[in-house]
């Protein structure tokens, strides 16, 4: 017991010692071994991952904006071009700072409301700042630069904004530019945009963003854990975008203008009230050029370059306004009333209905409906007799009810196969947005209309489109197409607004050509009786007063569209010189009345600018034919 | 007398002199890496010039500790230790504070960190204290009260606040009670007590937050992206982003940029994974592991317990600094104020690495013939 104590109880520390050492070392070791795993962990195998974060860390990238391209006519005149401005932005998180607005707009001698609609709306901004004014006086910059303290999350930049120097002028055409949002950002349209840059929103500044836009440019700056910067990397001076040429023409385009706000005062002093509206459309006969393309009302798309004012929108927008943001000239569809008619006679040649030579007996009355259903022709005491020229120049409706029942009698609706053949119902191909119209026919009677007895398509809905009534709707662009067509024997030119596209040194880019569309072969016997009737439509027809002494051989069509419920829509379309025609008219006047006493003068007065006849108001026309 | 010292510098282990040499120049270049463009107001050459100073103060106070038989000054070890207790409570009472805690003494030029101090003054008084138990075991008792004379100057460090060197004496209390041979029910009844205490000290809020919040942040460092998390995070990007062969000392771009906080201090492992890569981190982790193995040597040899101890221990508290600090800069342990031996920035550390290799080499070179 003793011995077994004796051998068993000496203690030895050393020994004991030495076991715990060999621990301690193993430990060591694995602790070792954890450290440089974890190192072979992070520096091979993860360290292109850490060597991108550490570069992020270092490297800050700012854009820098580009110029935006001009936006000239023809003749290089600027029609949108940049103007630099002083803005004042706030911080989006100090936005509920009611103090701060109200110091600011002390400062900015403005309310403290509308700087906080502006803020709110935030529809231009810089990063997390948005915009609350712009237009700041150099006065108004020093004081707020000198009391920074006292304005917190304010900062004032200067700006590239937009500007539109002609204010109103061509607004239709241009259209405006505005911050991009959430749709276009995701849309194919914009593809290299980003968060808060400045795009076309309409018009031209849409159609050719691409290369209005210009690159941003961008520095790379070495920046310290601070933000501080240390030194500049690399740069990219940014692009600016490129300068776009429109074939339009200015002082046409003002003056175009002025026609229709002319044409409209003077349907009123005769007695139409309710005019208000209008559109003016003139195109190069052979190219498809576009030389003014006018919509009254518009608007100043000045006003949309930082994100419109609310009460502004709503005054836009709002339904006794007129729409001014609505282009009339490629987005209304009318009825095309007796400017129609020679769809009409083509159709009526092109069916053999007519012939060469026929004559008419115009009483005032068409029964061809029988006795009970009479229809009646612009003209109560009638015609009399009448051929097929004098049917164009005196717009005998008559004549055309005869004609359009013959086609109806056909069963074939020839006629709207006609009118589509000559681009009614379809889109011209124009850049700026359009509608396609409507050539109506059985088929669409039955699927518009729900009531069963109106799907019915009758013989009068036939005749009535023979005249340019009932559910025919065209615009403009599509008549002035035409009557181009008329003019250049059969030749459809894609309407368009893009001369050339011009780089900062000068260099042309893109040079549009004209591009036929189609052509259509015109019975020649039509074609003559069509352009003979249009000649004297203006010499001796319902044009004759409006036209009256003006030196260049005019062509053209009087229109006198009925609309349920409104005055009559006024219409004129033509094209001069008559014998080398240069340039196709159309002007519309909503509840204008005769197309004769309002539309025609109208564009006599354009066509009076593009000849450069002096003449500054319109002509006292009496026509008050159809 | 001459030909005694010459004997003496002839015993001299020139490993570890070399090692913590090597360690100190290669420190003291990452340093002045760390710092280039200086730090806060402070430049570079600031901290260099210090750490040169420390540098030359620490192999002084080493070779004229190694060459005194420190044995004879053994009973001093208790008047040490309640001197540095003595300066870790003026500390409290009129330390200056930097960053939110008083540690430092200010003497006109330079200042002293007490609690680093306390570190070796511990240790000593411990080995000491271990090293007149003969033939058995230290019992429940006498590790009771080694853990109250632990418990004193670690409970002071622990009011400035200081949890990592707290943490480092509780460390070194553990290593010497492992080594004097305490037995493994009494060890694992005290490392319980310990949790115990910490989920208490947690649970009654004795942790300030940020305490709590540094220990437990490397687990999800993008928890916390404006405190450690953001060191944590911005460490392993330098570290990681070194690569193998590193950007080059004086090349890479978290440091300079002063991405890492604290980088020629606590966070100067990060500089040198960034700069020297996989390579340099390496060359570095071996340079510990040589003087490690060393010093576990020495202790192995040495015939007397109170060395034995020391240099266990001593050895055993290098592993620690070196685990947390180079594991924190890794991002696998805690965010804790543990600097890297003879390579932070930092005088009163490194001049305490420097007392206790001289008191090793002393231990060493006073050794009786085998």
């Amino acid at each position: 017991m003793l011995g077994k104590k004796q051998s068993k109880g000496k203690y030895d520390w050393s020994k004991q010692f030495e076991l715990r050492l060999t621990f301690a070392v193993w430990f060591t070791v694995l602790v070792f071994a954890v450290l440089v795993l974890r190192l072979w962990f992070l520096q091979i195998v993860h360290h292109e991952y850490y060597a991108g974060l550490a570069e992020e860390n270092r490297l800050r990238e700012v854009k820098t904006p580009a110029l935006r391209g001009k936006i000239c006519d023809r003749n290089g005149e600027v029609l949108a071009k940049n103007r630099f401005s002083f803005a004042v932005f706030v911080d989006k998180n100090r936005i509920k700072d009611r103090d701060l607005f109200k110091k600011l707009a002390l400062a900015l001698n403005t309310t403290d409301g509308a700087l906080l609609r502006k803020a709110l709306k935030a529809s231009f901004s810089i990063g997390e700042n948005v915009l609350v004014a712009r237009d700041l006086t150099i006065d108004q910059v020093s004081y707020l630069k000198e009391r920074s303290e006292e304005f917190p999350g304010i900062t004032i930049d200067y700006l590239a904004l937009r500007y539109y120097p002609h204010k109103n002028l061509a607004s239709h055409i241009i259209g405006y530019v505005g911050e991009i949002s959430e749709e276009e950002l995701n849309s194919r349209e914009f593809e290299n945009a980003e968060p808060g840059d400045i795009v076309g929103k309409t018009g031209i500044e849409r159609v050719y963003d691409s290369f209005l836009r210009g690159q941003k440019g961008s520095i790379v700056y070495e920046v310290d854990a601070l933000g501080n910067i240390r030194r500049v990397v690399s740069t990219e001076p940014a692009k600016s975008g490129k300068d776009v040429y429109l074939t339009i023409d200015y002082k046409i385009q003002q003056q175009a203008e002025i026609a229709l706000k002319k044409a409209i005062e003077r349907a009123r002093k005769l007695g139409h009230r309710k005019a208000n509206a209008g559109a003016a459309v003139v195109m190069e006969v052979n190219t498809g050029k576009i030389i003014a393309l006018a919509s009254y009302p518009d608007y100043d798309p000045n006003l949309f370059v930082t994100g419109v004012d609310p009460e502004i929108w709503k005054q836009l927008t709002a339904p006794d306004s007129g729409y001014p943001l609505l282009n009339r000239a490629t987005k209304t569809g009318y009825a095309p009333g007796s400017t129609f008619k020679p769809v009409t006679l083509f159709s009526a040649f092109d069916n053999r209905v007519t012939f060469l030579g026929e004559s008419f007996y115009c009483a005032g009355k068409w029964y061809g409906f029988g006795k009970d259903w009479p229809k009646s022709c612009w003209r109560k005491s009638g015609h009399g007799t009448i051929g097929l020229i004098r049917s164009i120049a005196d717009s005998c409706d008559i004549v055309f009810y005869e004609l359009g029942y013959r086609l109806y009698k056909l069963k074939g609706e020839q006629l709207q196969a006609t009118a589509r053949k000559l681009n009614f119902g379809s889109k011209t191909g124009i850049e700026i947005g359009e509608i396609q119209g409507r050539v109506p026919d059985k088929e669409w009677k039955k699927n518009y209309f729900k009531n069963r007895e109106n799907q019915i398509w009758h013989p009068g809905d036939t005749v009535n489109l023979a005249i340019g009534q009932g559910d025919l709707l065209v615009t403009p662009i599509q008549v002035v197409r035409f009557y181009a067509a008329i003019a250049n024997g059969g030749k459809f030119y894609r309407p368009y607004f893009l001369e050339k596209v011009v780089d900062q040194s000068g260099t042309v880019l893109r040079s549009e050509k004209p591009e036929l569309d189609f052509e259509v072969n015109f019975n020649p016997a039509a074609l003559r009786i069509v352009r003979k009737g249009l000649r004297e439509a203006v010499l001796s027809g319902t044009a004759k007063t409006a036209f009256a002494g003006f030196p260049i051989e005019v062509a053209g069509k009087t229109g006198t569209s009925q609309v349920f419920g409104r005055d009559d829509y006024s219409w004129f379309v033509g094209y001069a010189p008559a014998e080398n025609p240069q340039y196709a008219v159309c002007v519309v006047i909503e509840q204008g009345g005769h197309g004769g006493e309002v539309a025609a003068p109208a564009v006599r007065l354009i066509l009076a600018s593009l000849f450069g006849i002096p003449e500054n108001d319109l002509v006292k026309a009496v026509d008050v034919s159809r | 007398m001459r030909e005694k010292s010459l004997s003496k510098v002839k015993k001299l282990d020139f490993s570890l002199l070399i090692i913590s040499l090597a360690l100190a120049v290669f420190g003291l270049v990452m340093i002045a890496s760390a710092t280039r463009g200086g730090v806060k107001e402070l430049p570079s050459s600031y901290f260099v010039n210090r750490q040169l100073l420390w540098i030359l103060i620490g192999y002084t106070v080493f070779f004229l500790l190694s060459f005194v038989n420190i044995r004879r000054f053994e009973s001093f070890s208790l008047l040490v230790y309640l001197f540095v207790n003595l300066l870790l409570v003026i500390v409290l009472i009129a330390g200056s504070e930097r960053m939110g805690a008083a540690r430092w003494i200010d003497l006109g030029p330079f200042s002293i960190q007490p609690s680093e101090f306390a570190k070796a003054a511990v240790l000593l008084f411990l080995a000491s204290f271990f090293s007149r138990i003969k033939d058995r075991e230290p019992n429940f008792v006498e590790l009771l009260q080694s853990l109250m004379l632990v418990g004193i100057p670690a409970a002071l460090i622990f009011i400035q606040p200081d949890l990592g060197t707290t943490v480092v004496l509780l460390a070194s209390w553990f290593a010497i009670v492992f080594a004097a041979g305490a037995k493994s029910e009494h060890l694992v009844v005290f490392i319980l007590v310990f949790l115990l205490l910490f989920a208490v000290a947690v649970k009654f809020e004795l942790l300030h937050d940020y305490q709590l919040k540094r220990l437990t942040v490397f687990l999800n460092p993008a928890s916390d992206l404006k405190g450690p998390g953001y060191n944590i995070i911005q460490a392993k990007i330098a570290v990681g982003s070194g690569g193998f062969k590193g950007k080059g000392i004086f090349s890479g771009t978290q440091s300079a940029l002063r991405f890492v906080p604290e980088r020629q201090t606590d966070f100067i492992f990060s500089v040198i994974g960034e700069e020297t890569g996989f390579i340099g981190s390496v060359l570095l982790l071996l340079l510990y592991f040589a003087l490690i193995s060393r010093l576990f040597i020495i202790s192995s040899q040495l015939a007397e317990k109170t060395g034995k101890l020391f240099t266990f221990a001593y050895a055993f508290i290098l592993v620690f600094h070196i685990l947390v600090n180079v594991g924190m800069n890794l991002g696998i342990m805690p965010v804790t104020g543990i600097p890297l031996p003879f390579v932070s920035y930092g005088g009163s550390f490194f001049l305490v690495n420097m007392i206790c290799l001289g008191i090793m080499e002393s231990f060493w070179v006073h050794r009786k013939p085998v």
